[in-house]
């Protein structure tokens, strides 16, 4: 089984009316628990990191929020010990998701 | 937040004097006609950006609006790469369009971009009566939801749904297509309503 989550911001504070547009409200009470109540096991679980560029790191205004939102979604699964099998994170440039539950051969 | 008729009238109109604007500088630079659409102004859902930005590479030219009130939002220059391209050509004097990027190409999409904002902003702001100006500018190729995405990030931490304003401005000649996108934070919007208002219902 398989699950994503699109998460824009770090921190709900409080905030749970839209679960999925936080870290700490998209995953662990959300899509994890989510995934439970259809069969599947938190020991069974592994994680893939995909985002948190940040192209504008001039503005003044820029709070930093994708690498907030990586070290946010790192943290969460370090608690629920969901291991993160792979990442690629962080740098200048978008990414496209594509999304399956087939693992890719290795 | 829910806009009437009324608000959303109002809007069209001062996009649609800052964009003429914007579109008269255009214009100017590429000495030929350019097309302006009516503004359209949008209250759409966080969850509902993908259906407004493609996953095409644009070249966009973003700007923090600075002035009054902070922070009052964001208002980006928005150009596919294809267009984007045919402009720096059209402005540089060359014709070869299967190429890449460089940093020529850049800078001038920066400089178009500034003046055109420049100049919507002016517009806008000698309309309402307040100071507004754009930051310095940011340029990103980019994935279009993916630059906007970042941006959001930005103005929707407590808010759910975004205003958004788009003009797409035309040169036919030159087969050339781009957008300006206003992004701005819910209170600039209130004031810049209440400002339209008291220009269309004066007190004696």
């Amino acid at each position: 089984m398989g699950g994503l989550a699109h998460v824009m911001l770090p921190e709900s504070n409080g905030k749970n009316e839209r679960p999925g547009k936080f870290a700490d409200t998209a995953v662990p009470p959300h899509l994890v628990s989510e995934m439970e109540k259809h069969g599947s096991s938190r020991r069974n679980m592994s994680a893939y990191l995909v985002g948190g560029a940040s192209m504008f790191q001039q503005f003044k205004e820029n709070l930093d929020i994708g690498n907030r939102n990586i070290i946010a979604l790192k943290k969460h699964l370090n608690e629920m010990n969901i291991p993160i099998e792979s990442e690629d994170t962080g740098g200048k440039s978008g990414r496209s998701v594509f999304f399956s539950r087939k693992r890719e051969e290795k | 937040m829910e806009l009437n008729d009324q608000q959303l009238d109002m809007l069209k109109e001062m996009g649609n004097i800052g964009a003429s604007h914007a579109a008269t500088s255009l214009s100017q630079m590429l000495m030929s006609e350019i097309e302006m659409t009516v503004p359209e102004v949008a209250v759409i859902d966080i969850s509902q950006v993908n259906k407004y930005f493609g996953e095409d590479v644009s070249a966009m030219v973003v700007f923090e609006i600075q002035g009054e009130i902070q922070p009052a939002g964001y208002i980006v220059y928005h150009v596919p790469r294809s267009s984007a391209i045919r402009l720096t050509n059209t402005m540089l004097g060359s014709t070869d369009e299967d190429r890449e990027f460089n940093e020529l190409d850049e800078s001038a999409i920066i400089e178009i971009g500034n003046i055109m904002i420049s100049h919507f902003l002016d517009a806008t702001a000698e309309l309402l009566g307040v100071v507004m100006l754009p930051s310095p500018p940011m340029m990103t190729i980019d994935m279009a939801l993916a630059a906007f995405e970042n941006i959001l990030a930005q103005v929707a931490g407590d808010i759910n749904e975004i205003i958004l304003f788009s003009t797409e401005l035309k040169s036919k000649n030159n087969d050339i297509s781009s957008t300006i996108i206003m992004l701005p934070e819910e209170q600039t919007l209130r004031q810049i309503l209440g400002l339209l208002n008291n220009l269309i219902n004066p007190e004696i």
